[in-house]
């Protein structure tokens, strides 16, 4: 199932009877369809902005590539399998994605990560606002965000677990925004490169990477260096964002609190 | 909470007013309009060399991103229009009938020279729920030699200014859409497409383009409050809510303007021409006052930006725009793009640049700008921090730079 003569090609760029682009409704039906045919292999061509791409969907053995510029939401709630974008990806990818892989070959845009519960996102190049906001883990299973360049403010705000490693890659400051990791009560934050205490968000503080930390660094590092065949100066200090407590609101809302 | 009552019965029932400008609210919408997503689309393109772009061009970047509208309101704005009146005036009217039409031009006449008038030309659309206006341009020119302008006092833009007020506040059924010189608005209610269709856009010419797709959430669809909202030169295409509205709306009326199009991002517009054109405050403090940083943040500025930050937060609190917004904001003289995204950036918005430089692009996601520019080079603009572009000039700003950039 796995040779080239199984990988069906689906063009997006086609345009409907009055002149429309492929709805996104249409090419998820497609997608789908053919997945319920065993056909694990999709290569997407001229994608343009179809949203929601890939959603839902997963078994171990998909493996999907897409070529062109998909829309927002690209991977929501994606199960398991390999997204691979050449190109840039837009706002929301891997929304509330439980587990799987997302490997970006460019950019993401804003609130890349928002809610991930599981699974590896690789980006390339750099992101924006808001990444990885509200991303979670349960009993020990949470999702990995790997930001090639830099990300804008709000890294990880609200995150409740899980691991966010910005690399820094080709940038000359620190590649990280404002407000980093505000709110936080639970999983890392992982900066290499630099950041000043100016820049944490309320909850947050900085730490040094203990062994655990160490090999997750290393892990990720591998995994990035293999996506993108780049080679990565493992002699930049990468420093960990932390929460100060994880309740932070403990007493504010509930005057019983244990 | 919907701020308005719902009304069951059809929209054009027999009960509501007839008429193009009747509104149509979020609660109340046929099923065409129900919301699949949500929030706007804005686009625009330009040409650093002047070079013209016809308007097919903008139409397929607004259309591209469909899913975000829902049919209740389109537009455009062409710059470098009419090369044979650039030095008049050019008035776009939307009329509700031939009388609403008498009216204006009797006001008209008190007013200004006609230099020339002429009918737009438009296309209903089967999709499109009828009645339609009647669409007119005007090209004009002020009576600044008459005894009744002298008495006024007013500069010769802010003369126009009054005009245009004048005749949303007090002719029944017209609205002057565009009132700049060597551009004009071209905007309705209804999807990008059909709009562009009504209009046929693709029969002008322009070196920028601006357009909107309209997701109304807190204010009704209707004619003359769809993007983009213009006063002179000035036009604005917005994507996001002003909850502030309450306070940058006195702000504006104590400066003589008046808010007659019912949404919240017609104090943007004003706010530009105020700032900008009379306070003659450069783009970035504009910019800087209608998206602030924090108190906190200010204090990490060197020490003559920190005094420049601070008065403009004193001086122009009334200015700050809360609330999450991205906005395309084009004058003329040199044509200028302006794109801006909130101090949080909770509003998306990209920016793209062709291979040679010469065509500069900005849209609410990548795929507008791809769909026309395969090989464009995409950035993003920081929180409150303006990209602005001139024809003859290039990318002054990117949006990345320091806050106060060349305002110093």
């Amino acid at each position: 199932m796995s040779d080239d003569n199984s990988t069906v090609v689906i063009d997006a760029g086609e345009r409907d009877r009055l002149g429309h682009p492929l709805d996104y409704r249409e090419l998820n039906r497609r997608i789908r369809k053919t997945l319920s045919e065993g056909q694990e292999r999709i290569v997407l061509m001229n994608v343009m902005g179809q949203r929601y791409i890939a959603s839902a969907t997963g078994g171990t053995r998909m493996r999907i590539e897409i070529h062109g510029t998909p829309g927002n939401d690209l991977g929501a709630f994606l199960n398991g399998g390999t997204l691979e974008v050449f190109g840039n990806a837009q706002d929301v990818t891997a929304n509330t994605m439980n587990g799987g892989r997302i490997v970006v070959h460019g950019n993401s845009g804003d609130i890349t990560g928002l809610a991930a519960r599981g699974g590896t996102l690789l980006v390339k190049g750099n992101s924006g606002y808001r990444v990885g906001i509200h991303i979670k883990e349960f009993e020990g299973v949470g999702p990995s965000l790997v930001i090639g360049g830099f990300v804008n403010d709000y890294v990880g705000e609200y995150m409740a677990g899980g691991t966010i490693f910005v690399m820094g890659l080709g940038c000359t400051s620190s590649p990280v925004g404002l407000n980093v990791g505000a709110g936080m009560h639970g999983g890392r934050i992982l900066v290499r490169g630099g950041l000043d205490e100016h820049q944490l968000g309320p909850g947050a503080c900085l730490a040094e990477l203990d062994e655990k930390d160490a090999a997750v660094v290393e892990g990720l590092m591998s995994q990035y260096e293999a996506a993108f065949a780049a080679t990565i100066d493992r002699s930049v200090p990468v420093l960990k964002v932390m929460p100060l407590d994880s309740r932070p609101f403990r007493g504010h809302y509930d005057s019983t609190t244990i | 909470m919907y701020e308005y009552e719902p009304r069951t019965a059809s929209l054009r029932g027999p009960e509501a007013p007839h008429g193009f400008s009747e509104r149509s609210y979020l609660v109340d919408i046929p099923d065409r309009h129900k919301p699949r997503h949500g929030s706007c689309g804005i686009a625009g393109c330009m040409n650093i060399d002047g070079s013209l772009i016809s308007g097919s061009r903008i139409e397929k970047m607004i259309t591209t991103m469909s899913e975000r509208e829902n049919g209740l309101g389109s537009g455009f704005v062409a710059y470098g229009l009419f090369p044979d009146f650039a030095d008049e005036y050019c008035m776009q009217f939307l009329f509700e009938n031939e009388e609403s039409q008498a009216l204006t031009e009797e006001t008209l006449s008190e007013w200004v020279y006609m230099i020339k008038d002429e009918k737009v030309p438009t296309f209903p659309q089967s999709g499109m729920s009828p009645p339609f206006p009647l669409v007119w341009r005007y090209f004009v020119r002020p009576k600044t030699g008459t005894e009744a302008y002298v008495r006024t006092g007013l500069s010769e833009e802010d003369y126009m200014v009054r005009l245009v007020m004048s005749v949303n506040d007090s002719v029944p059924g017209s609205y002057c859409v565009s009132s700049g010189k060597d551009m004009a608005v071209f905007k309705g209610s209804g999807y990008a497409r059909e709009i562009a269709k009504f209009y046929d856009i693709s029969r002008y010419k322009g070196c920028m383009w601006l357009s909107h797709s309209r997701f109304p959430t807190n204010s009704p669809g209707w004619w003359a409050g769809s993007h983009p909202i213009s006063i002179l030169d000035w036009s604005v295409c917005h994507n996001g809510e002003i909850t502030s509205y309450g306070v940058n709306r006195k702000l504006v009326e104590m400066a003589g303007y008046k808010c007659n199009l019912l949404t919240d991002s017609e104090v943007v517009t004003y706010l530009w021409d105020l700032m900008v054109r009379r306070h003659r405050l450069p783009v970035t403090a504009a910019a800087f006052a209608m998206a602030p940083w924090y108190y906190r943040d200010i204090e990490r500025l060197p020490e003559d930006e920190r005094r420049l930050a601070n008065q403009l937060r004193i001086t122009y609190k009334e200015a700050f725009l809360n609330g999450p917004f991205s906005i395309l904001v084009g004058r003329s003289d040199p044509v200028t793009m302006i794109a801006l995204a909130d101090r949080k950036k909770l509003r998306p918005l990209v920016m793209g640049e062709s291979d040679d430089g010469n065509s500069v692009y900005a849209a609410s996601e990548e795929c507008a700008i791809k769909s026309v520019q395969y090989d464009a080079r995409i950035w993003a603009t920081r929180a409150g921090n303006p990209a602005v572009v001139k024809v003859g000039e290039g990318i002054v700003r990117r949006g990345t730079e320091s806050p106060f950039l060349g305002a110093i």
